[in-house]
């Protein structure tokens, strides 16, 4: 059975514009141990569906759809059984551990307390394990940093800290939202590799949420591609990287900086990232797809299941070697010039009127 | 390039935003005060008794037609000496406000303009009146100027200068170090008039907020000293005297003088602060 | 810590000591002499004058009576009431019980009912919440000599529960007597506090590191306490001291309205008699007791806030 199972997530938040939809029908599944990334620019949802999880979303939310967890839909437990679940079976990281911790309360009062107050264990034993486990997150010298008040460690420590009150309860399952855009890059691998090792040790699923798609290739088993409260792709990293499927995974790919080649401008993927609730009808990135037929604007794309990966794409077949090809400058220059183009800043004008 | 071009727009409210901020609270608050300062301005007119002059015989009348609130312990018309006493309470509590904020203002510009040690000396010298409690520092400066609502008034302003003048200081000293500021000195303007064309149209905001705050308090510190005989002196009326004066009559069972002059006091407070609230767009803090 | 408070301490005494100076200087420049105080309006001979002025050192140069009267206080001598001729420091002793008392009951309250409604409010919402918010700005608003005229109607007129006038003997007796005086000493200070505790739990409420403590597991009851009314109670600390100093000369108004013999309803006596060696010596008594408070609670806060550094700047 799977670990997670998200069926049809849908999140709608009260402003005073009314309703904005978040979240437009999340679907995904994550099996044990396994290492699910989500990625997409900020506002796409990716952190929105992490904290349909734990029930974290803001106050006022409206989440509709199925959250499973080993089978049992979280969103139905009572108040008591919830926090089971918060205390044994899944843990988060979030982006800033500074935050994360409450400033007025030492590093050891942190870690004993998800053991003792969350869990029941004994002061004694919470202790002795959590000075065990900053050791294992590399912490050298523990009595000083159990010690330690949050101001006076660094970003990548708390992490660690973090990381470390994580694992401590041996959840079945890890979320993390962002866990090392907030610290100096010199860090970011460093605790990014002290995480993935930890959570191969307690054997661990994870949904790892990120804006950072190479990242993701390195940590994850799959990756999700989010865009404007929906899955657009669902693949492999190989696959990912290999052959995307949908247009806006391929743009992603291509905006990244090259370690190996120096491109003479870096490309940019046109207009603005839309937000779910301004999608009206049609595909949500028909606005900024270079490839957008007439009918993208017109016929809402299913997620489509094939061969072990998913895409959410009218065009992904007729498209397929084209979003494959090496970069669409190179496939086709007639494309090329669409991508920065005037058709583009047409339809842009079109979906602002 | 002039110093105009360079200058931040001062007025950053205008009079729909101004409503917006207030609120329907707020604005019940204005009308509140608008009609206090009405019935006062306009006492002759609504009724046509003297505040100071009454009869024994119609002592601790029950409100009827010719007296619509009763008569105190004198037999001197309530209503009268409420409408009257409203001016008193209002009039007070607006000089001491003006005095206040403008020796606070003057304090902050000279303060900000000059810095260094002239800024280090007046910080002492606020330090210094912060040592004393405000009740205690008006006490004392009754003590040396006698009391009478003109020598209470200015008592409480040098009361109150401390606390607005530290908040308009760190005010004043940012928009100092801002480059139009130091764009206009380098000019060649005089402090002065930089002082007062560029850096108090920018700390305008927080005069009149602190000015809105204090009117309340004003109110209830002129009040509590008239109760306690150091400022009005009978056969003055004011709101604070009243309360004072009725507390005889209320122990025989005439609670109305003190009651009418105290709800005054507690509605006219009140709506000062929700203004000031407002405006400052914070809550109101402690006093010392 | 240490070294702290005794910087802080040394602060604090010259303070007192320039406090002092203004003090004595702004009495020496009250209109009104204090042998034409003693004399009461009689006619007197000059020699008698002269001997007046003699006897309390009337016609020394300011500096000298100034040095003079200090010394006598750092030596516990306040000097002698002009009005009773009554040595001033054991007047002071015999008042400060009642005053001590008072503004102790009212502290407590304000703490108790300040603290707690507002952390209630905060933390519970809903109606409770509304009536806290509404009755904190009514309560802001009520002058302190009205809420004790009020109370006294109500509760010693109308009631007869408590007694209108006195301090009372005995613990039990004299805490009957100053409990009216009390609550109309706390209530708008209270009321401050329990408006301040209620923004500042509501802030914390939304900070992140509470719905992380929440999401990791750990009960509501222990969030609130451990994370919520503790962090929050670092900004009300501030507040309540700053406003429990206040009572010091805040309770001159409760004493005169309840007839207490106070050392504040001295004070106010003493005014209105021109009483200024009396006023003096109240003055600085006030001024250094208001400044232990102050230093009490500085020291406090940076006991309880951990990134307080006791140098004085946080971290």
């Amino acid at each position: 059975m799977n670990v997670l199972e998200l069926d049809d997530v849908r999140l709608d938040l009260p402003s005073k514009r009314g309703d904005r939809a978040l979240l437009r029908g999340v679907s995904l599944s994550l099996a044990p141990g396994e290492a699910l990334g989500l990625v997409g620019e900020s506002g796409s949802g990716k952190s929105m569906t992490l904290r349909t999880v734990l029930r974290t979303e803001p106050p006022g939310a409206r989440v509709t759809g199925r959250v499973l967890l080993d089978g049992a839909d979280v969103r139905g437990l009572d108040a008591a059984a919830l926090r089971r679940v918060r205390a044994n079976d899944v843990t988060m990281i979030s982006q800033n551990p500074r935050a994360a911790l409450n400033p007025v309360l030492r590093v050891s009062q942190f870690l004993v307390e998800g053991l003792c107050d969350a869990r029941g264990e004994s002061r004694d034993a919470a202790t002795r394990r959590a000075r065990d486990l900053l050791a294992r997150v590399g912490i050298a010298d523990v009595d000083r940093c159990m010690g330690s008040y949050p101001h006076q460690l660094s970003g990548g420590m708390l992490q660690r800290v973090v990381i470390a009150a994580a694992v401590a309860s041996s959840p079945r399952l890890l979320l993390a939202d962002e866990p090392t855009t907030a610290l100096d890059v010199t860090t970011q691998s460093e605790v990014m590799a002290i995480l993935d090792g930890q959570r191969r040790e307690h054997g661990m699923a994870m949904l790892f949420v990120t804006h950072d798609l190479e990242l993701a290739s390195a940590v994850c088993d799959r990756i999700a591609v989010l865009y404007a409260g929906e899955i657009v792709e669902i693949a492999t990293p190989a696959q990912l990287h290999a052959a995307p499927r949908h247009p806006y995974t391929r743009l992603l790919l291509d905006s990244r900086p090259s370690i190996t080649a120096r491109a003479s401008e870096l490309p940019v993927i046109p207009g603005r990232p839309i937000a779910a609730y301004e999608v009206e009808g049609g595909c949500a990135f028909a606005a900024r797809c270079p490839w957008a037929a007439p009918r993208c604007e017109r016929d809402e794309p299913a997620l489509v299941h094939h061969a072990g990966r998913a895409t959410r794409c009218l065009r992904s077949d007729e498209l397929a070697d084209e979003l494959a090809g090496e970069t669409p400058g190179e496939t086709s220059g007639e494309t090329s010039g669409e991508t920065t183009g005037e058709p583009v800043r047409d339809r842009e004008t079109e979906a602002t009127t | 390039m002039s110093a105009e071009t360079l200058a931040r727009p001062a007025a950053r409210r205008r009079g729909g935003d101004l409503a917006e901020r207030l609120g329907p609270l707020g604005i019940a608050a204005a009308v509140v005060i608008a009609l206090i300062t009405l019935a006062a301005l306009c006492a002759p007119l609504i009724t046509s008794h003297d505040p100071a002059v009454g009869s024994v015989i119609e002592r601790y009348q029950s409100p009827g037609a010719e007296h619509l609130l009763g008569t105190d312990q004198s037999g001197r018309d309530l209503l009268a000496r409420l409408l009257y006493g409203a001016r008193t309470s209002l009039l007070g509590a607006a000089v001491v406000v003006l005095l206040a904020g403008g020796g606070a203002t003057l304090l902050a510009l000279v303060a900000a303009w000059f810095g260094r040690h002239v800024d280090a000396f007046l910080g002492r010298v606020l330090d210094l009146l912060f040592a004393f409690p405000n009740l205690l520092l008006a006490i004392l400066a009754v003590a040396v100027f006698r009391t009478g609502l003109a020598q209470v008034t200015i008592a409480l302003a040098i009361a109150y200068v401390p606390y607005s003048a530290r908040v308009l200081r760190s005010v004043a000293l940012r928009e100092r170090r801002l480059a139009y500021v130091q764009a206009a000195e380098l000019q060649g303007l005089s402090g002065a008039v930089v002082s007062l064309r560029h850096i108090l149209p920018n700390i305008a905001p927080q005069i009149l907020t602190g000015a809105a705050i204090n009117f309340g308090y004003a109110m209830i510190d002129l009040a509590a000293l008239s109760f306690l005989g150091l400022g009005v002196q009978p056969p003055t009326a004011d709101w604070g005297l009243m309360v004072s004066q009725g507390k005889d009559s209320l122990l025989q069972g005439h609670p109305q003088q003190s009651m009418y002059a105290g709800v005054c006091i507690v509605v006219a407070v009140a709506a000062f602060s929700v203004i000031g609230e407002r405006l400052g767009g914070r809550k109101a803090g402690g006093r010392a | 810590m240490l070294r702290f408070v005794i910087r802080r301490l040394g602060a604090l005494a010259a303070t007192l000591l320039i406090s002092s100076f203004l003090i004595f200087a702004a009495m020496y420049a009250a209109p009104g002499t204090p042998e034409s105080f003693l004399v009461q309006g009689r006619t007197v001979s000059p020699e008698v004058l002269a001997s007046i002025r003699a006897q309390y050192g009337l016609d020394d140069p300011f500096l000298l009576r100034y040095w003079n009267w200090l010394s006598g206080v750092l030596t516990g001598d306040l000097g002698e009431s002009l009005t009773t001729r009554q040595d001033v420091a054991s007047l002071l002793l015999s008042r400060i019980p009642t005053t001590l008392w008072l503004t102790l009951y009212a502290a407590v309250i304000i703490v108790v009912f300040g603290v707690l409604a507002g952390a209630i409010a905060g933390l519970r919402g809903g109606a409770f919440d509304t009536a806290v918010l509404l009755g904190s700005s009514v309560g802001f608003a009520i002058p302190t000599f009205f809420a004790a005229v009020l109370l006294m109607s109500m509760f010693s007129v109308t009631l007869g529960w408590f007694p209108v006038f006195g301090a009372g003997a005995g613990f039990a007796d004299r805490m009957a007597h100053l409990t009216l005086p009390a609550v109309a000493l706390a209530l708008p200070a209270a009321a401050v506090v329990a408006r301040i505790t209620r923004t500042a739990v509501v802030e914390e409420r939304g900070a992140e590191h509470v719905s992380v403590a929440l999401a990791r597991g750990v009960p509501w009851r222990v969030v609130a306490r451990r994370h919520i009314v503790r962090n929050a109670m670092l900004p009300v600390t501030t507040i309540v001291g700053v406003n429990i100093a206040a009572l010091v000369a805040g309770a001159a108004v409760v004493e005169h309205a309840f007839t207490l013999d106070g050392i504040g309803a001295m004070l106010i006596n003493s005014v209105q008699q021109k009483d200024f060696a009396v006023v003096q010596a109240i003055a600085l008594v006030l001024v250094a007791v208001f400044g232990v408070v102050n230093l009490v609670i500085d020291v406090l806060y940076a006991v309880i806030d951990p990134r307080v550094q006791f140098g004085g700047e946080s971290a």
